[in-house]
């Protein structure tokens, strides 16, 4: 009989619902991971024990009473460190908010906790989201379960450790130029970035406005369908919101995807990936291709030039929302952190407006191919995870910085705004290996229906790290350039 | 944008006088460095033809109840 940490938020929320499981055993049974593992993998900041477990005898008293519930009621999740949680400190893995406690929720965790869901904790985080690995953190670097010398990617790091090591069932994160979706495939995960505005910003420390998302990391498509129904609407609290209708996502899962027709972008997406992940999203695109009509390559043009934009728009706006807090408390910024903000400060505007300018042909280029097929496939990040004391890798005959090949090909689609889903989809060495499926403007539904349905037909999604040789004491804490308080 | 194009001065300049965020010299150094890469790979936007694209952030008037 499986432990309830092995279920997914599905089969939990089914075994709540015939009073198989109680809240109480459910959470008694991550908690017993965290203390389990989580010295080694640091996937948490704060583990709110004392606060879940009440909640979670409420939850007890609710289901032993037959009270009726929604689907998430009573289940954990756990917060990246940079949504804000009432009463719970919130650090966006800095020495600068340290002790900060928030005294407001953001829209994204009173949605959750409306919706019954027991918050076990705030999850690490590259510091203020500035990065791809998270290696940069006051509480150190994050562990990927499936080999923890190597990065989880990030810099929702904390949140993808916690759902591959079986600390927790989901997560959530946000993503600026893939940091939901790189640890999702680092980690073996499903992970979820929708259209920009679907789900409120409100609540999240920024790192760049016009490119943040929040996000969720979960085992299963149909599991990150449930979290977004609770997630997703308009928010008067966040102005770039979204004022459109949510659709029953769980339900729309199981509508047929026959006939549905695939782009495959080789330029950029495939061709500078390492062989090992190109075979591995080939063959995944070719179980697609028998359950779905055909697929047909497309090209999107000066794809390249995604990565001059971004910078242009993450160094601009990160600068703006940064630059009073760095010249009043430098020292609480480390020294990676500190540089990139600094370099916004020479970003010129003509520059951050031409890239808003290259923005806006990127999403009509998009538009168009997407006008021609129904959902982009590629690999959502083009090499396997890193080890941690590595900063370049080895893609052909190339060698690269890790933070620019970890989110080749998921940052398009932070300037796009478009819906993406990453996807376990095999494995090279021993590490998992990922697609991305891009689909319309608020077409969640459709790609969380064609991942459901590539889901149905494999089980790579349910695949799980041994964790039985690691101990807490077997791995020292790996910290990159993280300065301590002068 | 093939060389070296901003000076040490010319950061350090900006980051007190201009940005408000004094740096000493060895750090306008090293930002120095940094930046003559990335400015390189941002200029690079200036080879398109991106003037017919409105910026992909644009301005909305603020509307009352009353609109």
């Amino acid at each position: 009989m499986k432990q309830p940490w092995e279920l997914d938020l599905a089969t939990m929320s089914e075994a709540v619902a015939s009073q198989r499981l109680l809240p109480t055993e459910i959470l008694a049974s991550f908690l017993q991971r965290i203390e389990a593992f989580d010295d080694t993998l640091r996937a948490f900041i704060t583990v709110t024990k004392e606060a879940a477990q009440k909640s979670a005898a409420r939850a007890d008293a609710t289901v032993n009473r037959s009270q009726s519930h929604g689907p998430l009621f009573g289940l954990p999740i756990g917060h990246k460190d940079v949504l804000c949680t009432a009463g719970t400190r919130t650090t966006a893995g800095s020495l600068r908010l340290k002790d900060w406690i928030p005294d407001r929720d953001a829209t994204a965790v009173a949605r959750l906790a409306q919706a019954g869901m027991i918050n076990l904790g705030k999850l690490n985080t590259h510091e203020f989201a500035y990065g791809a690995t998270n290696k940069v953190s006051l509480h150190g670097a994050t562990r990927n379960p499936w080999d923890t010398s190597r990065t989880t990617g990030g810099s929702s790091g904390g949140s993808a450790a916690a759902v591959a090591a079986g600390l927790l069932p989901a997560a959530t994160g946000t993503d600026t130029g893939g940091s939901v979706r790189a640890p999702s495939a680092c980690c073996g995960l499903t992970g979820l970035k929708p259209t920009y505005g679907r789900i409120s910003r409100y609540g999240a420390v920024p790192l760049s406005w016009s490119l943040d998302h929040v996000g969720v990391i979960a085992r299963t498509v149909l599991d990150a369908a449930m979290l977004l129904e609770a997630l997703a609407g308009p928010d008067p609290l966040d102005p770039t919101s979204a004022n459109l209708p949510v659709p029953p996502y769980v339900e729309k899962l199981s509508g047929g995807i026959e006939g549905v027709k695939i782009g495959v972008p080789r330029r950029m997406f495939f061709s500078q990936a390492q062989d090992e992940v190109v075979d591995t999203v080939d063959a995944a695109i070719g179980t697609l291709r028998s359950l779905v009509a055909r697929t047909v390559e497309v090209e999107i043009p000066d794809i390249e030039k995604y990565r001059a934009a971004s910078l242009a728009i993450v160094l601009a706006e990160a600068a703006d929302d940064h630059a009073d807090k760095l010249r009043k408390e430098s020292h609480l910024y480390s020294d990676e952190i500190r540089e990139y903000i600094e370099l916004g400060d020479h970003v010129l505007a003509k520059d951050y407006v031409r890239a808003q300018r290259y923005r806006q042909m990127l999403g009509e280029s998009m538009r168009a191919v997407l006008n021609d097929a129904d959902y982009l496939v590629m690999p959502t990040v083009p090499i396997l995870a890193p080890r941690l004391d590595e900063d370049s890798c080895q893609i052909g005959q190339k060698t690269e910085s890790v933070d620019t090949a970890l989110l080749r090909n998921t940052e398009p689609f932070n300037l796009t705004g478009l819906p993406a889903l990453a996807l376990p989809c095999g494995f090279a060495h021993g590490l998992p290996v990922s697609m991305q499926i891009v689909g319309r403007p608020f077409d969640e539904a459709g790609v969380l229906r064609l991942g459901h349905a590539y889901q149905v037909s494999t089980d790579w999604h349910a695949a799980r790290p041994d964790l039985s040789n690691l101990t807490s004491a077997g791995t020292k804490p790996f910290t990159a350039s993280m300065r301590t308080p002068s | 944008m093939d060389d070296k194009r901003i000076s040490t001065s010319t950061v350090s300049g900006v980051a007190s006088e201009y940005a408000g965020n004094p740096i000493d010299e060895k750090r306008a150094h090293e930002i120095c460095e940094s930046l003559d890469s990335l400015h390189c790979e941002i200029a690079s936007l200036r080879e398109l033809d991106l003037e017919p694209f409105e910026p992909g952030t644009v301005f909305r008037p603020a509307s009352g109840d009353e609109a």
